[in-house]
């Protein structure tokens, strides 16, 4: 697509796509949000990127492959179920610490493995997306 | 402990053969682990004799009764002698054979492999260790014999091998399951033949422990696959289809022989397919022309005989099985390795196109003439023992049995005795052969020398092993004490004039073999004749052709079609289950309020559009409607996390669509009116099924829900305030696990699908 408007508007709103599917991402274990809605919404901002530039534009935007990040994200979320393996109490049984600011936030392993459904989620989503855009070249 | 580190550094030098570099000195660094494992053996063998053997055992699924357990008998160390110490002169003789070739280190890799897995199988006491081994050995053996993996020989051999004991190891799986379940363990050592015999499972534990075993030791009717993966190196025809592998089926029936020995079925099934294997083996080795489908023919012969023997079951049969199995080994194995010799000498193996090689390769040939000895089964080596008291066995038994295994013995003492005969062939007369024919180097000749020369040895001193290693085998395989004393020299009697009789048949039979077999050589050649091969590639193919008419006839490939099966079904089912129990709708659902009925509204416009719209794009853009109807409905009912993802996944999937669509051509028809009316009211029943069920779900409670409890745990154990989310990754933490496995599996493929089409162009 050639348009400089969304061009000069890609980048910008890309990047708050990002920070709110970060956002997201975090909050998810308290309020509406989490690892999937995360990842489909970072995935857009990718997708946007696409659009406005070219399709290998959103592709290497993530920065490490959307093809790296479905096996990443995986063992991200493999490896936060053996905390719970090491601490004794079986596989997937979440560990929490408690860090201490302001209220004090209590921090553990569903979040770690939500991180990896978000990974995975974005990788599978640019893999089937992008490609699908590129094909005409 | 010991006998777990044995078979342990088996395995364990397994990446060691990966890693060494290709030098001469590698493939006798990798023997002395066999070498080892074999001293170790031999420390345990007094142990054995004594009846205390050594036993090990860890827990492995104890619900189910199934244990890791060893268990180091004398039958067990038999095997597990011949196989470590086979299998140590095997690792030198690949590295000469191989003579730094790339692959070599592979080659000696699997072999380990092999060699670790086998010794699973003959020590493992329990029926699971057992069967696990047992595939492994099968697995590697694939491995094996598609070593040549470029030719399309070796490959059809291989898949050919893997898919007849795949067969039959899954019949033996379940054999073993059902005789565990018939005598009330997995123990074999604990099983009593009592419990077994009483059960009224005994016989399907016994054909399918026997269809497991027959086709692991190419027993007729599935012996065509041996001949076949004769496609593999050498070294591994040596050790896999002469001492170890085939003769796994042999051990599973002698290791259940005090179990199911005592079957009615047992004597005659196992003796008339051991007899049958026996005469078809030793039959079509005298029409062959090469050197190791010679070796193959009679190795099946072979394992007929220790088939027969055991089906025999008595004292005398089964020394006689024990004595054969050490001497078969012994010749055998020095019979193949020569055989490779000879081809890697001469570049050929084909015998008619050889001859007077015996001043050429003088080594080879005093090789090949023990062997041949052996083979024939007349004269100083251990196999001729072997045979005495098997002939002996045969006499003694009286019965039809007898009477049929001493037939076999006899005429295929003579078809052996010829094979011999067409082996030294190449050895005399004028020198003939396609290269310049040289003796192989000393890590070719080390093992079939050594082998030959015990072969001799044993049969002249064979008080050596008759009390340590004999002895505590039969005795394992006849449940109870046996005593085993061995001489080469019995003196003139009925078995030792039989035994001359074939022999001297044989020899005559040998000298004008290419005469006598043409006429059933042609007839065996002949198209119409259902050969082994033949009759697999035929189910091979069939079985093909079945897949692609099944495939061709279900799998049409319209998306439509396939939609259609999925929502009719769907529908089929939902109205059986309202019919069969019934249900109730309220009717409050009539009074919404106005921006539900707005939201409703919307969704119903929505779908209208879609439908009725010409253009693609605009088509997609009314579904995204619907899509964003509903995530606003999820919002208004108190589900903001399924709103708030149904959002996301709408934006995307429409950009998915357009991105599609873009590329489809203009719409300008919408097919046939017959069509469209068909797909409407598919999509009416759908829509009005999924309407009544739901309507019918409202007022269908049952049991207590388990919202509640999860609205209750969510916070005091997972400290989370959304319990959407703590089900996710923290309750239901693995079912999320599999999901996210599924999808990136699933991406993989569509992108390798999408990449495909592009390289393509």
């Amino acid at each position: 697509m050639n348009s400089s408007i969304l061009r000069t508007m890609a980048r910008l709103l890309a990047s708050l796509l990002l920070l709110a599917s970060l956002y997201l991402l975090w909050r998810g274990h308290n309020a509406p949000g989490g690892g999937f809605s995360g990842g489909i919404m970072a995935a857009a901002a990718f997708v946007l990127m696409a659009v406005a530039f070219e399709p290998m534009a959103g592709w290497r935007a993530t920065r490490i492959s959307p093809l790296l990040l479905i096996p990443l994200g995986l063992g991200v979320a493999l490896a936060s179920g053996f905390a719970g393996v090491l601490a004794g109490d079986g596989f997937m049984a979440g560990q929490w610490v408690t860090v201490n600011v302001g209220e004090g936030v209590k921090l553990g392993t569903p979040l770690l493995f939500d991180i990896g459904v978000y990974l995975v989620v974005i990788g599978v989503a640019l893999a089937v997306i992008i490609p699908l855009m590129g094909e005409e070249e | 402990m010991g006998l777990v580190v044995a078979i342990a550094a088996v395995f364990l030098a397994v990446p060691l053969a990966l890693l060494l570099p290709a030098r001469r000195w590698r493939g006798l660094l990798l023997a002395a682990v066999p070498a080892g494992v074999f001293a170790y053996f031999v420390s345990l063998l007094d142990r054995a004799a004594e009846g205390r053997p050594l036993t090990w055992s860890a827990e492995w699924f104890p619900s189910l009764g199934v244990e890791l357990a060893l268990r180091a008998d004398g039958l067990a160390l038999l095997f597990g002698l011949l196989i470590a110490g086979i299998g140590a002169f095997i690792l030198v003789y690949a590295e000469a054979y191989m003579a730094g070739k790339p692959g070599a280190g592979r080659l000696e890799a699997t072999l380990l492999a092999f060699m670790g897995a086998m010794l699973g199988v003959v020590f493992a006491d329990d029926v699971i260790t057992l069967f696990v081994a047992w595939e492994l050995t099968s697995v590697t053996s694939f491995l094996l014999i598609s070593f040549e993996q470029e030719k399309l020989k070796a490959r059809k051999a291989a898949v050919q091998a893997l898919l007849v004991t795949g067969a039959g190891g899954l019949a033996l799986l379940a054999g073993l399951v059902v005789l565990g379940q018939a005598a009330g363990t997995y123990r074999i050592s604990a099983m009593s033949a009592e419990a077994v015999a009483g059960s009224s499972l005994a016989t399907g534990a016994l054909v399918l422990v026997l269809l497991g075993a027959f086709t692991k030791s190419a027993q007729v009717p599935f012996h065509f696959w041996l001949p076949g993966a004769m496609a593999a190196p050498t070294p591994v025809s040596a050790y896999l289809h002469s001492a170890t592998m085939v003769k796994a089926g042999v051990y599973l029936l002698a290791r259940l022989h005090p179990v199911l020995g005592e079957l009615e079925g047992w004597r005659p099934a196992v003796v008339s397919v051991g007899a049958a294997t026996l005469a078809v083996g030793a039959f079509v080795a005298v029409h062959e022309r090469d050197l190791k489908r010679i070796l193959a023919f009679t190795t099946v012969g072979a394992l007929g005989f220790l088939t027969m023997l055991l089906g025999l079951g008595t004292e005398l049969a089964i020394k006689a099985a024990m004595v054969f199995v050490v001497g078969h080994a012994l010749y055998k194995g020095a019979l193949f390795m020569a055989a490779g010799a000879i081809d890697h000498g001469t570049g050929t193996r084909m015998v008619d196109e050889l001859g007077g090689l015996r001043r050429a390769m003088p080594w080879t040939f005093a090789v090949v003439a023990a062997g041949s000895v052996g083979l024939a089964g007349f004269g100083p080596v251990l196999a001729f023992i072997g045979k005495e008291a098997a002939l002996e066995a045969g006499l003694e038994d009286g019965g039809a049995a007898g009477g049929w295994a001493l037939a076999a013995i006899v005429a295929s003492g003579a078809l052996f005795t010829a094979a011999a005969v067409v082996l030294l062939r190449p050895f005399f007369g004028a020198e003939r052969a396609p290269g310049h024919p040289h003796e192989g180097s000393a890590g070719l000749l080390a093992g079939p020398l050594a082998l030959g020369a015990l072969s001799i040895g044993l049969a002249l001193a064979p008080g050596v092993i008759e009390g340590r290693l004999i002895a505590p085998a039969a005795a394992a395989v006849a449940g109870e004490p046996v005593k085993v004393s061995l001489k080469l020299w019995h003196g003139f009697n009925t078995a030792l004039g039989l035994s001359a009789l074939s022999v001297g048949g044989g020899v005559l039979l040998g000298l004008g073999v290419r005469r006598l077999t043409a006429p059933t050589g042609r007839l065996m050649g002949a198209r119409w004749f259902p050969s082994g091969p033949k009759v697999y590639d035929w189910l091979y193919y069939g079985m093909q052709r079945l897949a692609r008419f099944h495939t061709v006839w279900v799998q049409r490939g319209y998306l439509r079609g396939y939609i259609a099966v999925v929502l009719l079904t769907f529908v089929g089912l939902a109205w059986a289950a309202l019919v069969r129990w019934g249900g109730s709708i309220e009717r409050d659902w009539l009074t919404p309020a106005f921006y539900e009925a707005a939201v409703a509204a919307t969704i119903v416009a929505g779908a209208t559009t879609a439908i009725v719209h010409m253009s693609r794009l605009a088509a997609v853009t009314a579904l995204g409607a619907v899509g964003f109807g509903v995530a606003i409905v999820y919002a208004l009912f108190g589900a903001p996390d399924l709103a708030l993802t149904q959002i996301v996944m709408e934006t995307l999937t429409v950009m998915l669509f357009v991105l599609v669509f873009y590329r489809l051509p203009k719409l300008v028809d919408r097919g046939p009116m017959r069509r469209r009316l068909r797909d409407g009211a598919i999509a009416l029943a759908v829509g009005v099924t999924m309407t009544v069920l739901v309507l019918a779900s409202l007022g269908h409670q049952q049991g207590q829900p388990i919202s509640s409890y999860f609205g209750e745990t969510a916070y005091l154990e997972a400290f989370g305030k959304n319990v959407v989310n703590v089900i996710l990754v923290d309750f239901r933490a693995l079912d999320t696990l599999g999901e996210i496995v599924v999808l990136g599996t699933a991406a993989f493929g569509v992108f390798a699908l999408l990449r495909v089409r592009r390289w393509s162009r």
